[in-house]
């Protein structure tokens, strides 16, 4: 079993740079056979990475979410695996180069500085498995909206300017690239609100202070924020830039919180 | 057997002489039935807005000619297809190629245009229903549209969108995504309004108004683009219920102010608005496009996507011709490994090698002058034995499907040359 996960440590980040070349190919040549290795590779890539991550569970017995490195394998294949459910949907592959870049890099760092770390016993509870699993597929999904955002400015702008090059041939349209980028959020909504959830369920017996912890009053900051994204969409029919804006801030606050607890606050989330 | 390609195209022919050719599917019928009635019975009619051309198959491409023009000549009414600068025709090779170049859409009026490819289709289904297709016709055919869908899959030659009015509605569809829920407000009904209006009406917009300063103008272009008309007047009331509008009047003031377009988006002012001016002197305002979510368009810059895009169709063009020239190469070493003589040659060839073999093993043991009679009554009796499977071979139809299974045969049992196409792709892309 150790040799197997060794060796898909070594191949997973080949397959990610493989898939990212393949979408690349497709984006700039529309190539039909690069097309079609796409969805072979990501099929693969997510079999094997699942393996991989199940693999890493069963032998040390915990999800791989112990350290940075563990974190970075989960969150590139969650990522991946929330790529390809956006594509599934949409069936718009053109973003695929730019998301799975970040898939690529995050594996290639796991594989790298990856160990066998022991972690603390509390962290064994079913409910923080459950509470990390949900966490990392929510930010992943976030991360996602995010680059979808960023698109959809991209190509407002491009449209605003009357440029027509590569951006404007090969990216999807704009309200495409906003229900992508919405459809993401919703996503990770669902998931972050398990992790809320779960968090405060189990943090309740182990830090009964948690309601003040820094890290819980950003995170209910964040989930706010994307769900007045979603009610501003659903309820006052906002689309375009403002919604877009208003998701991307959210992930800022996002990106903040990460920074903020493990820089300048003191929080019982410091362990992870 | 010979492929003959008789027609009239837009390079070569005007378009009242395109017209008259212009075969309608009853008329296509009734001529393919006279052609098989004639003896042709592996021909076909591809006629379209920009061409009429007759493909047939033939031992006897002359009096096939003779036979197709006056067959023409009877239904249209008129010699149209004599020798002339409009008409070409061409024999088998060239023929082949030319329906390779029109299913790639190379030979189309907008270079790269698809439409042909669904067209060849039809007119191959045509024949068939007909009684007009066979081996050879199904084999051209089926090849000649898989080189169109290699054209389409494989290049950019169909990449974009080539006109003024295709790309105005390309460029909504890059905002919108899908204009089925999207309202257009075309200002203007005369002909550049009008293609435009036309061009919209394929996307099947939830509502497509048509405004213009004759009222009737007006009525009768949202009659036949099934939308619905206003007077010049309401301009102002539709602007911020309209997803797309489209200005294409001669009018020589703007039509739509900054002002009104502000009105507007202050009314709607999280849905994005596309305006697309085709205006001389311009209809709308540029100072409409500086409020956010408005996209505003002039005719220069669509010409500019436009040719852009023709620009990209033709870099292509080297890489289709080099599919053409691949589907084409493959076809006509099919077609030509269907021919009895090469057939025959190898066959005679076999039989003699084996001959002359034994005899050269043999010879020593007889006298000189008996060896002279060997030589001849080995020949004689090579001779017998072949003439029998010559003549049959000489008189099988290598247009059905029983000739070609014989000619196989053949060549399987004394593994003459190699199977034809042997090694390549069979299928016909159909």
């Amino acid at each position: 079993m150790d040799a197997t996960i060794r060796l898909l440590n070594t191949m997973l980040p080949m397959l990610y740079a493989l898939a990212v070349v393949a979408y690349a190919v497709d984006f700039f040549r529309e190539d039909p056979l690069a097309a079609r290795a796409t969805r072979v590779l990501m099929e693969t890539i997510l079999v094997l990475h699942a393996l991989f991550i199940g693999l890493r569970t069963a032998l040390y017995e915990h999800v791989p979410l112990a350290s940075a490195a563990e974190v970075m394998t989960t969150v590139a294949f969650a990522l991946a695996l929330v790529y390809l459910f956006v594509e599934w949907r949409s069936n718009v592959r053109t973003t695929g180069m730019f998301l799975l870049s970040f898939s690529f890099v995050f594996q290639t760092v796991s594989s790298a500085f990856i160990t066998n770390r022991s972690f603390p016993g509390v962290l064994r509870s079913p409910l923080f498995a459950l509470h990390t699993v949900t966490a990392v597929l929510g930010y992943t999904a976030f991360a996602a909206s995010a680059v979808y955002g960023l698109l959809f400015l991209l190509l407002y702008h491009e449209l605003k300017k009357s440029r027509f090059g590569i951006v404007y041939e090969r990216l999807p349209p704009l309200e495409v690239l906003a229900r992508m980028s919405l459809g993401a959020v919703a996503f990770g909504l669902v998931f972050l609100t398990v992790t809320v959830v779960c968090g405060a369920l189990w943090a309740a017996s182990e830090f009964p202070g948690f309601a003040k912890d820094p890290k819980f009053l950003l995170t209910v900051a964040v989930w706010t924020v994307y769900l007045a994204a979603l009610l501003l969409h659903h309820g006052l029919h906002w689309t375009g830039r403002r919604t877009i804006a208003v998701s991307l801030v959210g992930f800022a606050l996002l990106v903040f919180s990460f920074i903020a607890v493990r820089l300048w606050l003191a929080s019982f989330h410091a362990f992870a | 057997m010979q492929l003959l390609l008789l027609g009239v195209n837009h390079r070569t022919a005007p378009v009242e002489v395109r017209e008259t050719l212009f075969f309608g599917p009853e008329e296509a019928r009734a001529l393919l039935r006279q052609l098989r009635g004639d003896g042709l019975d592996q021909a076909m009619v591809l006629s379209t807005c920009n061409r009429t051309e007759l493909y047939a198959f033939t031992s006897d491409p002359p009096a096939a000619e003779d036979r197709l023009r006056a067959l023409v000549s009877r239904i249209k009414g008129a010699d149209l297809l004599s020798p002339s600068p409009h008409r070409y025709t061409q024999g088998e090779g060239e023929a082949a190629r030319h329906l390779f170049r029109v299913a790639a859409g190379l030979d189309s009026m907008v270079l790269g245009e698809m439409q042909i490819l669904g067209q060849v289709k039809d007119a191959h289904a045509l024949a068939r229903e007909e009684g007009t297709g066979g081996v050879l016709l199904d084999r051209l055919l089926g090849s000649a549209v898989h080189a169109g869908k290699r054209a389409r899959t494989e290049t950019a030659i169909s990449a974009g969108v080539v006109s003024v009015a295709s790309a105005a509605v390309a460029l909504a569809m890059k905002v919108f995504g899908d204009l089925s829920r999207g309202r257009v407000l075309v200002v203007g009904a005369g002909e550049t309004g009008g293609l435009a209006a036309r061009h919209f009406a394929e996307k099947q917009p939830s509502a497509l108004w048509i405004v213009n300063r004759t009222r009737a103008r007006a009525d009768a272009l949202a009659g036949e683009v099934q939308g619905a008309s206003f007077p010049l007047s309401e301009i102002g009331d539709l602007l911020p219920q309209a997803d797309v509008v489209v200005c294409a009047t001669g009018a020589p003031g703007h039509l739509i102010t900054g002002g009104a377009v502000r009105r507007a988006m202050g009314q709607r002012p999280h849905r994005p608005l596309v305006l697309v001016d085709l205006g001389v002197p311009r209809n709308v305002d540029p100072e409409g496009a500086r409020q956010e979510n408005v996209f505003l368009y002039s005719i220069d810059t669509l010409r500019a996507v436009a040719d852009q895009n023709l620009a990209r169709r033709q870099r292509e063009v080297p890489r289709v011709e080099a599919i053409v020239e691949e589907e084409c190469d493959r076809f006509l070493a099919w077609f030509r490994g269907l021919e009895a003589t090469p057939v025959l040659r190898e066959l005679r060839d076999h039989f003699e090698r084996l001959r002359a073999e034994e005899v050269g093993k043999s010879l020593r043991q007889f006298a000189p002058h008996e060896q002279e009679q060997v030589d001849r009554l080995t020949r004689s009796l090579v001779n017998r034995l072949l003439h029998l499977p010559t003549t049959r071979l000489k008189a099988l139809d290598l247009g059905s499907e029983a000739g070609l299974s014989r000619l196989h045969a053949l060549r399987d049992l004394f593994a003459l040359g190699g199977e034809p196409g042997e090694g390549k792709r069979m299928d016909g892309g159909t």
